[in-house]
């Protein structure tokens, strides 16, 4: 199945701006946020489109993840760990990365935002590890 | 979940090593009437979610606290759990670690042994998600309140 190049288009750009924020020192809350949006787009460039069972019966093809949500997804999900979950199916080499940015993004409000120059590189270096499995 | 939860006395206790905080907002009743320890009430619905809820509170700190034990084995040390319920089936352990930790490789094999925790653990009626967050001084603890996280591990 065709993939689908708008998401890589998007990984891209956030990629830019991730790039761009790296540049200076100030920033390493918003580097670790877009790296993590970045990641998102190129595991959705990977995961999709693919088919599945449809609830009326027969196949349906999953093109995003607001597909995923309405025909296959627990209820008791969001969104961002329902493409956790396909990650852990469809990208198993590169999960543990995923997880850990997408842990980042959930808990940065208990630190007030704060966020290391350290932990901003380990997010780059991350997205970068992610960006090489998905578009391969 | 808007039930109607009567205050009588406390009849539900977290687990040993767990203390309950109890100036949470959960945006819940039955969770709300578990922290501050009223009664269910008499309606027979209530107290089967009551009884599903305190069962799912017994496997949340009780898989958490495998976590902390399997990652003693990898000489990482976490400084403290949270956890937060998001209804009577969902579950949200947060642990504090230190960066070092957070940032090393080994950190890793943290998450692989978190999500086969949570497979292991995941049923129709219950669902938990693991959290780390790398804490300084800077541990926001009026947000950790607003949001819901109700349990605090405390064994020394």
């Amino acid at each position: 199945m065709k993939r689908n190049e708008d998401k890589l288009k998007h990984a891209l750009h956030n990629e830019l701006v991730c790039n761009y924020l790296a540049l200076q020192t100030d920033f390493p809350d918003w580097i670790i946020t877009s790296a993590f949006y970045t990641s998102l787009h190129f595991i959705s460039y990977k995961v999709f489109p693919f088919e599945a069972p449809s609830i009326e019966g027969g196949k349906t093809k999953i093109e995003c993840i607001d597909d995923f949500m309405r025909n296959k997804g627990d209820k008791r999900l969001s969104k961002h760990e329902l493409l956790s979950n396909l990650a852990s199916k469809k990208c198993k080499d590169i999960l543990e990365d995923y997880d850990w940015l997408l842990n980042m993004s959930m808990t940065a409000r208990y630190t007030n935002y704060y966020q290391s120059i350290p932990v901003a590189n380990k997010a780059i270096s991350i997205m970068k590890k992610i960006k090489k499995y998905c578009i391969a | 979940m808007n039930a109607t939860i009567t205050s009588k006395t406390n009849t539900s206790n977290p687990p040993e090593h767990w203390k309950k905080e109890e100036t949470v907002f959960t945006g819940d009743d039955l969770i709300d009437a578990y922290v501050k320890g009223k009664e269910e009430g008499k309606d027979e619905f209530l107290k089967i979610l009551a009884k599903q809820f305190n069962d799912n509170i017994v496997i949340a700190t009780s898989v958490s606290e495998k976590l902390l034990e399997e990652a003693e084995k990898l000489n990482i040390k976490f400084d403290g759990i949270r956890i937060k319920a998001e209804g009577i089936t969902k579950f949200i352990a947060l642990f504090l670690t230190n960066e070092v930790d957070f940032i090393s490789d080994k950190f890793r094999r943290i998450y692989t042994l978190s999500r086969k925790l949570k497979n292991q653990s995941e049923s129709a009626s219950f669902y938990i998600t693991f959290s780390f967050i790398p804490v300084t001084n800077n541990l926001n603890e009026k947000s950790l309140s607003s949001d819901g996280f109700f349990l605090k591990y405390e064994k020394e």
